[in-house]
Protein backbone atom coordinates (compact mmCIF):
# COMPACT_ATOMS: atom_id res chain seq x y z
CA UNK A 1 0.00 0.00 0.00
CA UNK A 2 1.30 3.32 -1.08
CA UNK A 3 1.48 6.12 1.47
CA UNK A 4 -1.41 8.45 -0.11
CA UNK A 5 -3.57 5.26 0.26
CA UNK A 6 -3.02 4.82 3.78
CA UNK A 7 -4.81 8.72 4.13
CA UNK A 8 -8.23 9.28 3.39
CA UNK A 9 -9.62 13.30 3.44
CA UNK A 10 -13.47 13.52 5.57
CA UNK A 11 -15.22 16.87 4.63
CA UNK A 12 -17.53 18.26 6.64
CA UNK A 13 -20.74 20.09 6.28
CA UNK A 14 -18.94 23.21 6.21
CA UNK A 15 -16.96 22.07 3.75
CA UNK A 16 -13.82 21.66 5.92
CA UNK A 17 -11.38 19.06 5.16
CA UNK A 18 -9.59 16.85 7.38
CA UNK A 19 -6.84 14.65 6.28
CA UNK A 20 -6.62 11.37 8.54
CA UNK A 21 -5.11 7.91 8.59
CA UNK A 22 -7.40 5.32 7.16
CA UNK A 23 -6.72 3.50 10.46
CA UNK A 24 -7.97 6.80 12.39
CA UNK A 25 -10.71 7.17 10.27
CA UNK A 26 -12.27 3.52 10.10
CA UNK A 27 -13.28 3.16 13.13
CA UNK A 28 -16.40 4.67 11.92
CA UNK A 29 -18.40 1.77 10.48
CA UNK A 30 -19.94 4.52 8.42
CA UNK A 31 -16.83 5.44 7.09
CA UNK A 32 -15.41 1.81 7.01
CA UNK A 33 -18.71 0.38 5.04
CA UNK A 34 -18.47 3.76 2.24
CA UNK A 35 -14.82 2.60 1.65
CA UNK A 36 -15.59 -1.31 1.11
CA UNK A 37 -18.24 0.24 -1.23
CA UNK A 38 -15.10 2.10 -2.85
CA UNK A 39 -18.39 4.36 -4.32
CA UNK A 40 -16.37 7.19 -2.42
CA UNK A 41 -12.84 8.30 -3.78
CA UNK A 42 -10.19 9.39 -1.34
CA UNK A 43 -12.33 12.12 -0.56
CA UNK A 44 -15.74 11.01 1.88
CA UNK A 45 -18.13 13.69 2.22
CA UNK A 46 -20.17 13.95 5.83
CA UNK A 47 -23.19 15.98 5.56
CA UNK A 48 -24.65 15.42 8.41
CA UNK A 49 -21.27 16.74 10.90
CA UNK A 50 -19.73 19.80 11.34
CA UNK A 51 -16.23 21.10 11.04
CA UNK A 52 -16.21 21.83 14.41
CA UNK A 53 -17.56 19.07 15.50
CA UNK A 54 -15.77 16.62 13.44
CA UNK A 55 -12.00 18.05 14.62
CA UNK A 56 -13.44 16.40 18.11
CA UNK A 57 -14.31 13.23 16.34
CA UNK A 58 -10.95 12.62 14.63
CA UNK A 59 -9.02 13.92 18.10
CA UNK A 60 -10.98 10.91 19.86
CA UNK A 61 -10.44 8.12 16.55
CA UNK A 62 -6.78 9.42 16.69
CA UNK A 63 -6.21 8.50 20.39
CA UNK A 64 -7.89 5.04 20.26
CA UNK A 65 -6.29 3.92 17.01
CA UNK A 66 -4.41 1.44 16.87
CA UNK A 67 -1.77 2.58 14.54
CA UNK A 68 1.82 0.67 13.89
CA UNK A 69 2.73 0.39 17.06
CA UNK A 70 1.14 3.59 18.08
CA UNK A 71 -1.62 2.28 20.60
CA UNK A 72 0.24 0.97 23.53
CA UNK A 73 -1.70 3.71 25.78
CA UNK A 74 -3.06 1.41 28.96
CA UNK A 75 -6.54 1.15 29.20
CA UNK A 76 -6.71 3.37 32.48
CA UNK A 77 -4.24 6.08 30.67
CA UNK A 78 -7.27 5.68 28.28
CA UNK A 79 -9.76 5.75 30.66
CA UNK A 80 -8.56 9.18 32.07
CA UNK A 81 -8.19 10.78 28.79
CA UNK A 82 -11.92 10.09 27.91
CA UNK A 83 -12.86 11.48 30.92
CA UNK A 84 -10.95 14.72 30.28
CA UNK A 85 -12.55 14.68 26.96
CA UNK A 86 -15.92 14.53 27.87
CA UNK A 87 -15.54 17.04 31.28
CA UNK A 88 -15.85 20.73 29.89
CA UNK A 89 -18.02 20.09 27.04
CA UNK A 90 -20.50 21.89 26.75
CA UNK A 91 -24.34 20.94 25.94
CA UNK A 92 -24.66 21.36 22.60
CA UNK A 93 -21.19 20.29 21.61
CA UNK A 94 -22.17 16.66 23.59
CA UNK A 95 -25.43 16.88 22.11
CA UNK A 96 -23.56 17.39 18.71
CA UNK A 97 -21.08 14.24 19.18
CA UNK A 98 -23.82 12.12 20.48
CA UNK A 99 -25.64 12.54 17.28
CA UNK A 100 -22.29 12.56 15.09
CA UNK A 101 -21.41 9.44 16.99
CA UNK A 102 -24.33 7.97 15.70
CA UNK A 103 -24.19 9.11 12.63
CA UNK A 104 -20.76 7.65 11.85
CA UNK A 105 -21.20 4.88 13.96
CA UNK A 106 -18.39 4.73 16.57
CA UNK A 107 -20.18 2.78 18.85
CA UNK A 108 -17.75 3.57 21.94
CA UNK A 109 -17.93 7.10 21.58
CA UNK A 110 -21.32 7.28 21.23
CA UNK A 111 -20.95 5.01 24.72
CA UNK A 112 -18.78 8.08 26.01
CA UNK A 113 -20.97 11.01 25.26
CA UNK A 114 -24.16 9.24 26.41
CA UNK A 115 -22.87 8.36 29.46
CA UNK A 116 -21.61 11.80 30.29
CA UNK A 117 -24.84 13.42 29.46
CA UNK A 118 -26.28 10.46 31.80
CA UNK A 119 -23.97 11.69 34.45
CA UNK A 120 -24.87 15.63 34.03
CA UNK A 121 -27.71 15.30 34.82
CA UNK A 122 -29.22 14.23 38.09
CA UNK A 123 -32.92 15.63 39.14
CA UNK A 124 -36.09 15.77 36.74
CA UNK A 125 -35.74 19.69 36.51
CA UNK A 126 -32.18 19.26 35.20
CA UNK A 127 -33.94 16.58 32.53
CA UNK A 128 -36.52 19.50 31.53
CA UNK A 129 -33.82 22.38 31.72
CA UNK A 130 -31.03 20.63 30.09
CA UNK A 131 -32.40 18.79 27.56
CA UNK A 132 -35.33 20.90 26.50
CA UNK A 133 -37.86 18.10 26.83
CA UNK A 134 -41.52 18.99 27.49
CA UNK A 135 -43.21 17.31 30.07
CA UNK A 136 -46.47 16.09 28.53
CA UNK A 137 -48.13 14.49 31.67
CA UNK A 138 -51.22 15.67 33.18
CA UNK A 139 -51.27 16.00 36.94
CA UNK A 140 -52.94 12.73 37.94
CA UNK A 141 -50.75 10.98 35.44
CA UNK A 142 -48.23 12.31 37.25
CA UNK A 143 -49.25 11.44 40.53
CA UNK A 144 -49.66 7.71 39.68
CA UNK A 145 -45.90 7.69 38.35
CA UNK A 146 -44.95 8.97 41.82
CA UNK A 147 -47.67 6.78 43.79
CA UNK A 148 -46.17 3.45 42.13
CA UNK A 149 -42.13 4.35 41.94
CA UNK A 150 -42.57 5.78 45.50
CA UNK A 151 -39.36 4.18 47.19
CA UNK A 152 -37.44 6.19 44.18
CA UNK A 153 -38.72 9.47 44.65
CA UNK A 154 -37.56 9.43 48.63
CA UNK A 155 -34.73 11.21 49.77
CA UNK B 1 -28.33 26.11 2.48
CA UNK B 2 -25.64 26.01 4.51
CA UNK B 3 -27.36 28.24 7.31
CA UNK B 4 -30.53 25.87 7.06
CA UNK B 5 -28.62 22.75 7.39
CA UNK B 6 -26.55 24.31 10.54
CA UNK B 7 -29.89 25.13 12.35
CA UNK B 8 -31.36 21.61 11.89
CA UNK B 9 -27.89 20.51 13.77
CA UNK B 10 -28.90 22.89 16.75
CA UNK B 11 -32.05 21.59 17.33
CA UNK B 12 -31.34 17.97 19.28
CA UNK B 13 -33.89 15.75 18.10
CA UNK B 14 -32.59 12.27 18.88
CA UNK B 15 -33.77 9.36 18.02
CA UNK B 16 -35.56 6.91 20.08
CA UNK B 17 -32.75 4.39 20.09
CA UNK B 18 -30.02 7.49 21.06
CA UNK B 19 -32.17 8.21 24.19
CA UNK B 20 -32.16 4.35 24.91
CA UNK B 21 -28.81 4.59 25.40
CA UNK B 22 -28.22 7.64 27.32
CA UNK B 23 -31.27 6.54 30.07
CA UNK B 24 -29.85 2.61 30.22
CA UNK B 25 -26.71 4.35 31.35
CA UNK B 26 -28.86 5.97 34.70
CA UNK B 27 -28.44 4.08 38.02
CA UNK B 28 -31.85 2.49 38.44
CA UNK B 29 -33.08 5.27 41.38
CA UNK B 30 -32.77 7.80 38.80
CA UNK B 31 -33.89 5.71 35.56
CA UNK B 32 -36.98 5.29 37.78
CA UNK B 33 -37.75 8.64 38.60
CA UNK B 34 -36.87 9.34 35.01
CA UNK B 35 -40.31 8.08 34.03
CA UNK B 36 -41.89 11.36 35.32
CA UNK B 37 -39.77 13.51 32.24
CA UNK B 38 -42.35 12.66 29.69
CA UNK B 39 -44.60 9.67 28.40
CA UNK B 40 -41.44 9.02 25.54
CA UNK B 41 -39.04 8.28 28.24
CA UNK B 42 -41.42 6.24 30.34
CA UNK B 43 -42.24 4.14 27.26
CA UNK B 44 -38.70 3.67 26.18
CA UNK B 45 -37.70 2.83 30.44
CA UNK B 46 -39.94 0.34 30.46
CA UNK B 47 -39.00 -1.38 27.14
CA UNK B 48 -37.43 -4.73 26.91
CA UNK B 49 -34.39 -3.05 25.11
CA UNK B 50 -33.48 -0.55 27.61
CA UNK B 51 -33.48 -3.28 30.13
CA UNK B 52 -30.83 -5.48 27.52
CA UNK B 53 -28.95 -2.14 27.06
CA UNK B 54 -28.52 -2.11 31.00
CA UNK B 55 -28.08 -5.33 32.07
CA UNK B 56 -25.46 -6.06 28.80
CA UNK B 57 -23.68 -2.55 30.26
CA UNK B 58 -23.46 -3.73 33.82
CA UNK B 59 -22.51 -7.29 33.54
CA UNK B 60 -19.84 -6.58 35.37
CA UNK B 61 -20.93 -4.03 38.07
CA UNK B 62 -21.22 -4.52 41.42
CA UNK B 63 -24.83 -4.53 42.94
CA UNK B 64 -25.44 -3.06 46.51
CA UNK B 65 -24.71 -5.91 48.66
CA UNK B 66 -24.89 -6.11 52.76
CA UNK B 67 -24.24 -9.16 55.13
CA UNK B 68 -26.65 -9.22 57.69
CA UNK B 69 -27.23 -11.01 61.10
CA UNK B 70 -28.99 -13.98 61.77
CA UNK B 71 -32.32 -14.15 64.41
CA UNK B 72 -32.81 -10.22 64.50
CA UNK B 73 -34.46 -7.56 64.22
CA UNK B 74 -32.58 -6.22 60.67
CA UNK B 75 -29.18 -5.77 61.96
CA UNK B 76 -26.28 -5.23 59.24
CA UNK B 77 -22.46 -6.52 59.28
CA UNK B 78 -21.03 -5.01 56.39
CA UNK B 79 -23.26 -3.03 53.92
CA UNK B 80 -21.84 -2.24 50.58
CA UNK B 81 -24.31 0.70 48.58
CA UNK B 82 -23.54 3.56 46.22
CA UNK B 83 -23.14 1.73 43.39
CA UNK B 84 -23.94 2.62 39.88
CA UNK B 85 -26.06 -0.12 39.14
CA UNK B 86 -28.56 1.16 41.33
CA UNK B 87 -27.49 4.62 42.45
CA UNK B 88 -28.42 3.92 45.93
CA UNK B 89 -27.82 6.45 49.25
CA UNK B 90 -28.32 4.02 51.67
CA UNK B 91 -27.48 0.34 52.94
CA UNK B 92 -29.71 -2.58 52.16
CA UNK B 93 -30.40 -2.97 56.10
CA UNK B 94 -31.72 1.00 56.13
CA UNK B 95 -34.09 0.07 53.47
CA UNK B 96 -35.14 -3.29 55.16
CA UNK B 97 -35.85 -1.02 58.54
CA UNK B 98 -38.11 1.64 56.72
CA UNK B 99 -40.77 -1.54 54.71
CA UNK B 100 -41.09 -2.66 58.54
CA UNK B 101 -41.63 0.61 59.77
CA UNK B 102 -43.68 1.77 57.94
CA UNK B 103 -45.99 -1.66 56.75
CA UNK B 104 -46.18 -3.31 59.86
CA UNK B 105 -45.68 -0.34 62.67
CA UNK B 106 -45.87 -2.17 66.41
CA UNK B 107 -46.37 -5.23 65.06
CA UNK B 108 -43.93 -8.55 66.21
CA UNK B 109 -41.57 -8.63 63.13
CA UNK B 110 -38.75 -10.52 62.07
CA UNK B 111 -37.08 -11.33 58.83
CA UNK B 112 -36.36 -14.80 58.37
CA UNK B 113 -34.50 -14.98 55.55
CA UNK B 114 -32.63 -12.90 52.67
CA UNK B 115 -31.81 -13.83 49.18
CA UNK B 116 -28.94 -13.73 46.39
CA UNK B 117 -32.05 -11.70 44.45
CA UNK B 118 -33.50 -8.76 46.34
CA UNK B 119 -35.69 -10.60 48.54
CA UNK B 120 -36.67 -11.40 52.05
CA UNK B 121 -39.23 -13.60 53.87
CA UNK B 122 -40.60 -11.91 56.69
CA UNK B 123 -42.81 -13.43 59.88
CA UNK B 124 -45.53 -11.22 61.25
CA UNK B 125 -47.11 -12.66 65.13
CA UNK B 126 -50.17 -10.52 65.55
CA UNK B 127 -51.59 -12.27 68.79
CA UNK B 128 -49.01 -11.65 71.96
CA UNK B 129 -50.77 -15.03 73.04
CA UNK B 130 -48.45 -18.07 72.66
CA UNK B 131 -51.20 -20.41 72.41
CA UNK B 132 -52.57 -18.43 69.69
CA UNK B 133 -50.18 -16.94 67.50
CA UNK B 134 -50.92 -17.33 64.32
CA UNK B 135 -47.60 -16.18 62.05
CA UNK B 136 -48.47 -14.41 58.58
CA UNK B 137 -45.56 -14.43 55.93
CA UNK B 138 -44.76 -12.35 53.47
CA UNK B 139 -42.77 -11.80 50.28
CA UNK B 140 -41.00 -8.41 50.06
CA UNK B 141 -38.12 -6.34 48.11
CA UNK B 142 -37.41 -4.03 50.58
CA UNK B 143 -36.22 -1.58 47.98
CA UNK B 144 -39.31 -1.19 45.74
CA UNK B 145 -41.38 -1.49 49.10
CA UNK B 146 -43.71 -4.74 47.02
CA UNK B 147 -44.59 -6.94 49.82
CA UNK B 148 -46.69 -10.47 48.91
CA UNK B 149 -48.89 -11.82 51.98
CA UNK B 150 -48.58 -15.34 51.74
CA UNK B 151 -51.72 -17.33 51.91
CA UNK B 152 -52.27 -18.95 55.62
CA UNK B 153 -50.88 -21.57 56.81
CA UNK B 154 -53.35 -24.81 56.98
CA UNK B 155 -52.86 -24.85 60.75
CA UNK B 156 -50.96 -23.12 63.20
CA UNK B 157 -47.47 -23.78 63.31
CA UNK B 158 -44.58 -21.27 63.09
CA UNK B 159 -40.58 -22.10 62.69
CA UNK B 160 -37.93 -19.77 62.50
CA UNK B 161 -36.04 -21.41 61.04
CA UNK B 162 -36.85 -20.99 57.31
CA UNK B 163 -35.94 -20.30 53.66
CA UNK B 164 -36.86 -18.21 51.12
CA UNK B 165 -35.83 -19.86 47.70
CA UNK B 166 -36.17 -18.57 44.07
CA UNK B 167 -36.08 -20.19 40.32
CA UNK B 168 -34.39 -17.51 38.20
CA UNK B 169 -33.38 -17.46 34.53
CA UNK B 170 -31.01 -14.73 33.27
CA UNK B 171 -31.59 -12.69 36.85
CA UNK B 172 -35.36 -12.66 36.78
CA UNK B 173 -37.21 -14.09 40.10
CA UNK B 174 -39.96 -16.49 37.64
CA UNK B 175 -41.23 -18.44 41.22
CA UNK B 176 -40.41 -18.80 44.34
CA UNK B 177 -41.14 -21.03 47.94
CA UNK B 178 -41.15 -20.61 50.95
CA UNK B 179 -39.45 -23.01 53.50
CA UNK B 180 -40.65 -23.77 57.19
CA UNK B 181 -38.27 -26.21 58.62
CA UNK B 182 -39.67 -28.30 61.11
CA UNK B 183 -37.68 -29.65 63.55
CA UNK B 184 -40.16 -29.73 66.96
CA UNK B 185 -43.15 -32.37 66.46
CA UNK B 186 -41.29 -35.28 64.99
CA UNK B 187 -41.51 -37.86 67.04
CA UNK B 188 -39.06 -40.07 64.23
CA UNK B 189 -35.20 -38.74 65.12
CA UNK B 190 -34.24 -39.28 61.61
CA UNK B 191 -36.91 -37.36 59.86
CA UNK B 192 -37.57 -34.09 59.14
CA UNK B 193 -40.54 -32.45 57.67
CA UNK B 194 -40.74 -29.09 55.22
CA UNK B 195 -43.33 -27.48 54.98
CA UNK B 196 -43.57 -25.72 51.48
CA UNK B 197 -45.40 -23.04 49.80
CA UNK B 198 -45.18 -22.88 46.15
CA UNK B 199 -45.93 -19.03 44.53
CA UNK B 200 -46.64 -21.56 41.63
CA UNK B 201 -49.56 -23.50 42.45
CA UNK B 202 -50.72 -21.02 45.34
CA UNK B 203 -50.66 -23.73 48.29
CA UNK B 204 -49.03 -25.13 50.77
CA UNK B 205 -47.03 -28.53 51.21
CA UNK B 206 -45.08 -30.59 53.31
CA UNK B 207 -42.16 -33.08 52.83
CA UNK B 208 -40.40 -35.58 54.59
CA UNK B 209 -36.80 -35.66 54.74
CA UNK B 210 -35.37 -38.91 55.97
CA UNK B 211 -31.49 -38.20 57.68
CA UNK B 212 -28.86 -40.74 58.25
CA UNK B 213 -28.09 -39.66 61.49
CA UNK B 214 -30.60 -38.87 64.47
CA UNK B 215 -31.82 -35.19 64.72
CA UNK B 216 -30.57 -34.40 67.83
CA UNK B 217 -26.88 -34.47 66.76
CA UNK B 218 -28.12 -31.97 64.70
CA UNK B 219 -28.39 -28.91 66.73
CA UNK B 220 -30.35 -26.01 64.89
CA UNK B 221 -30.07 -26.15 61.41
CA UNK B 222 -29.59 -22.81 59.52
CA UNK B 223 -30.80 -22.88 56.34
CA UNK B 224 -29.20 -20.92 53.47
CA UNK B 225 -30.93 -19.78 50.03
CA UNK B 226 -29.67 -20.70 46.77
CA UNK B 227 -30.98 -21.23 43.09
CA UNK B 228 -33.65 -23.19 43.96
CA UNK B 229 -31.82 -25.16 46.81
CA UNK B 230 -31.90 -24.13 50.42
CA UNK B 231 -29.18 -25.44 52.69
CA UNK B 232 -29.17 -26.50 55.75
CA UNK B 233 -26.09 -26.13 57.93
CA UNK B 234 -26.01 -27.82 60.52
CA UNK B 235 -23.38 -28.24 63.07
CA UNK B 236 -21.10 -30.31 60.68
CA UNK B 237 -23.41 -31.84 58.29
CA UNK B 238 -25.22 -29.98 55.02
CA UNK B 239 -28.35 -30.94 53.06
CA UNK B 240 -29.85 -30.03 50.07
CA UNK B 241 -33.48 -30.73 48.93
CA UNK B 242 -32.74 -31.29 45.15
CA UNK B 243 -32.17 -34.00 45.91
CA UNK B 244 -32.67 -34.73 49.28
CA UNK B 245 -28.88 -35.09 50.30
CA UNK B 246 -26.44 -34.89 53.29
CA UNK B 247 -23.52 -33.64 52.35
CA UNK B 248 -21.15 -33.31 54.73
CA UNK B 249 -18.76 -29.91 55.51
CA UNK B 250 -15.58 -30.81 53.71
CA UNK B 251 -13.69 -30.25 57.49
CA UNK B 252 -16.48 -32.03 59.09
CA UNK B 253 -13.44 -34.60 59.92
CA UNK B 254 -11.07 -32.90 61.35
CA UNK B 255 -10.29 -32.32 64.99
CA UNK B 256 -8.97 -29.16 64.79
CA UNK B 257 -9.61 -25.71 66.19
CA UNK B 258 -10.67 -23.36 63.13
CA UNK B 259 -13.75 -21.01 62.75
CA UNK B 260 -16.00 -20.66 59.38
CA UNK B 261 -18.59 -19.16 57.67
CA UNK B 262 -20.68 -20.06 54.55
CA UNK B 263 -22.12 -17.73 52.58
CA UNK B 264 -23.09 -17.11 49.39
CA UNK B 265 -20.83 -15.75 46.31
CA UNK B 266 -22.13 -15.35 42.44
CA UNK B 267 -24.61 -18.03 42.92
CA UNK B 268 -22.23 -20.37 44.75
CA UNK B 269 -21.97 -21.91 48.35
CA UNK B 270 -18.95 -21.26 49.64
CA UNK B 271 -17.54 -22.37 52.96
CA UNK B 272 -14.75 -20.98 54.24
CA UNK B 273 -12.67 -22.01 57.86
CA UNK B 274 -9.30 -20.62 59.16
CA UNK B 275 -7.63 -23.00 61.38
CA UNK B 276 -4.81 -21.87 63.28
CA UNK B 277 -1.38 -24.34 64.20
CA UNK B 278 1.08 -23.92 66.57
CA UNK B 279 4.79 -23.85 64.26
CA UNK B 280 7.17 -24.50 66.90
CA UNK B 281 10.39 -23.97 64.53
CA UNK B 282 8.69 -20.34 63.93
CA UNK B 283 7.44 -20.34 67.17
CA UNK B 284 4.54 -18.82 65.79
CA UNK B 285 0.82 -19.37 65.26
CA UNK B 286 0.44 -19.94 61.53
CA UNK B 287 -3.21 -19.28 59.89
CA UNK B 288 -4.39 -21.64 57.41
CA UNK B 289 -7.20 -20.63 55.19
CA UNK B 290 -8.91 -22.76 53.17
CA UNK B 291 -12.18 -21.91 50.97
CA UNK B 292 -14.81 -24.16 48.99
CA UNK B 293 -17.44 -24.10 46.65
CA UNK B 294 -20.47 -26.06 46.06
CA UNK B 295 -20.13 -27.66 42.98
CA UNK B 296 -22.82 -30.60 41.80
CA UNK B 297 -22.80 -32.11 45.22
CA UNK B 298 -19.00 -31.42 46.36
CA UNK B 299 -16.89 -29.53 47.60
CA UNK B 300 -14.06 -28.01 45.81
CA UNK B 301 -11.41 -26.72 47.39
CA UNK B 302 -10.87 -23.32 45.79
CA UNK B 303 -7.76 -21.80 47.40
CA UNK B 304 -5.63 -22.59 50.12
CA UNK B 305 -3.35 -19.81 51.43
CA UNK B 306 -1.51 -19.09 54.42
CA UNK B 307 -2.37 -15.33 54.92
CA UNK B 308 0.60 -13.54 56.84
CA UNK B 309 -1.66 -12.61 59.51
CA UNK B 310 0.07 -12.11 63.41
CA UNK B 311 -1.18 -13.20 66.34
CA UNK B 312 -4.29 -15.67 67.66
CA UNK B 313 -6.50 -17.45 65.48
CA UNK B 314 -9.09 -16.00 68.11
CA UNK B 315 -8.05 -12.90 66.66
CA UNK B 316 -9.67 -13.23 62.92
CA UNK B 317 -13.23 -14.86 61.85
CA UNK B 318 -13.86 -15.34 58.47
CA UNK B 319 -16.96 -13.57 57.16
CA UNK B 320 -17.87 -14.16 53.75
CA UNK B 321 -16.69 -14.79 50.08
CA UNK B 322 -17.34 -11.19 48.16
CA UNK B 323 -20.88 -11.78 46.51
CA UNK B 324 -19.80 -10.48 42.67
CA UNK B 325 -16.26 -11.15 43.18
CA UNK B 326 -14.82 -15.20 44.42
CA UNK B 327 -11.60 -14.35 44.83
CA UNK B 328 -12.03 -11.60 47.73
CA UNK B 329 -12.79 -12.58 50.93
CA UNK B 330 -13.27 -11.12 53.84
CA UNK B 331 -13.19 -11.41 57.76
CA UNK B 332 -13.56 -9.86 60.92
CA UNK B 333 -10.06 -9.14 63.07
CA UNK B 334 -10.97 -9.08 66.43
CA UNK B 335 -7.35 -8.04 67.27
CA UNK B 336 -7.55 -4.60 65.07
CA UNK B 337 -11.25 -3.94 65.32
CA UNK B 338 -11.14 -3.97 61.60
CA UNK B 339 -12.31 -5.57 58.55
CA UNK B 340 -9.71 -7.40 56.02
CA UNK B 341 -10.16 -8.34 52.85
CA UNK B 342 -7.70 -11.11 51.47
CA UNK B 343 -7.24 -11.66 47.78
CA UNK B 344 -7.60 -15.72 47.06
CA UNK B 345 -5.52 -16.02 44.37
CA UNK B 346 -2.13 -14.03 45.80
CA UNK B 347 -2.73 -14.56 49.41
CA UNK B 348 -2.68 -10.91 49.38
CA UNK B 349 -4.26 -9.31 52.71
CA UNK B 350 -5.47 -5.72 52.97
CA UNK B 351 -6.88 -4.38 56.25
CA UNK B 352 -9.34 -1.00 56.53
CA UNK B 353 -8.51 1.19 59.09
CA UNK B 354 -11.65 2.83 58.63
CA UNK B 355 -14.60 1.17 60.03
CA UNK B 356 -16.46 3.24 56.14
CA UNK B 357 -14.76 3.69 53.72
CA UNK B 358 -15.88 5.90 50.33
CA UNK B 359 -14.69 5.33 47.42
CA UNK B 360 -16.24 7.37 43.97
CA UNK B 361 -19.57 7.61 45.30
CA UNK B 362 -19.11 3.97 46.64
CA UNK B 363 -19.31 3.20 50.50
CA UNK B 364 -18.25 0.40 52.36
CA UNK B 365 -19.12 -0.09 55.62
CA UNK B 366 -18.33 -2.43 58.55
CA UNK B 367 -20.13 -0.46 61.42
CA UNK B 368 -21.56 -3.64 62.60
CA UNK B 369 -18.36 -5.73 62.94
CA UNK B 370 -17.76 -4.05 66.17
CA UNK B 371 -19.88 -6.53 67.76
CA UNK B 372 -18.72 -9.07 70.14
CA UNK B 373 -21.04 -11.83 68.79
CA UNK B 374 -18.04 -12.49 65.71
CA UNK B 375 -15.73 -13.64 68.38
CA UNK B 376 -17.65 -16.59 69.21
CA UNK B 377 -18.92 -18.28 65.81
CA UNK B 378 -19.40 -16.92 62.47
CA UNK B 379 -21.83 -18.92 61.29
CA UNK B 380 -24.68 -16.63 62.01
CA UNK B 381 -24.84 -14.59 58.66
CA UNK B 382 -26.97 -14.10 55.49
CA UNK B 383 -26.05 -12.05 52.13
CA UNK B 384 -28.60 -9.90 50.88
CA UNK B 385 -27.75 -8.75 47.67
CA UNK B 386 -29.54 -6.89 44.94
CA UNK B 387 -29.92 -7.94 41.45
CA UNK B 388 -28.74 -5.93 38.87
CA UNK B 389 -32.30 -5.04 37.50
CA UNK B 390 -35.52 -4.29 39.55
CA UNK B 391 -38.21 -6.85 39.12
CA UNK B 392 -41.59 -7.22 39.72
CA UNK B 393 -42.10 -10.25 43.24
CA UNK B 394 -44.09 -12.57 40.83
CA UNK B 395 -47.50 -13.58 41.02
CA UNK B 396 -49.22 -16.94 41.45
CA UNK B 397 -51.02 -17.90 38.17
CA UNK B 398 -54.60 -17.13 37.62
CA UNK B 399 -55.92 -20.11 38.07
CA UNK B 400 -53.70 -21.20 41.48
CA UNK B 401 -54.72 -18.00 42.85
CA UNK B 402 -58.58 -19.25 42.14
CA UNK B 403 -57.64 -22.22 44.29
CA UNK B 404 -55.65 -20.32 46.60
CA UNK B 405 -58.40 -17.77 47.21
CA UNK B 406 -61.20 -20.81 47.96
CA UNK B 407 -61.70 -21.78 51.32
CA UNK B 408 -60.92 -25.21 51.24
CA UNK B 409 -57.29 -24.60 50.92
CA UNK B 410 -55.39 -27.88 51.55
CA UNK B 411 -52.44 -28.94 53.34
CA UNK B 412 -50.78 -32.47 51.04
CA UNK B 413 -49.06 -34.42 53.32
CA UNK B 414 -46.92 -36.63 52.52
CA UNK B 415 -45.40 -39.51 54.56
Amino acid sequence: MSKSEKKIVLKSLDNEAFEVEKAVALQSQTIWVMCEDKCVGNEIPLENVTGQILAKVIDYCKKHAVVDGDGDESSEELKNWDTEFTKNMDQSTLFNMILAANYLNIKSLLNLTCQAVADKTKTIDEFHTFLNIENNFTPEEEAQICQENLWAFDD
Amino acid sequence: MEIEKRRKMDSFTFTEDIWTVILARLPIKSMTTSKLVCKQWKSIIESPFLRELFLAHHQNSHSSWSLMLRNHSPKEVVAHYGCKVWGLQRSLGSYVSSLITAKFHNQNVRVLAYTEVGLILICVITSSNPWTRIPTYYVANPVSGQCVKIPPLPESFHSSHAGLVTRTENGVVLSYKVVLIDTVNNRNEHLFTLIIYSSETGMWSSNNLHYSIPISRLKIPIPICLNGKVVVSIDLYGSCDHPYRVIPFPDSEKKMNFKRSCTTSQGNLMYMNIASIYNYDEGAMEHKLKVWRLKIGEWQLVSETSPGLSGNYLDYSPLFVHPFDGNTMYMWSEMYKTLASINLRSGKSTVYNELERSRNGQTLSSVGCKRKFLVLSASFFWMFVLPRWLYRIPCTSEVAEKTSSGKNLKMKITT
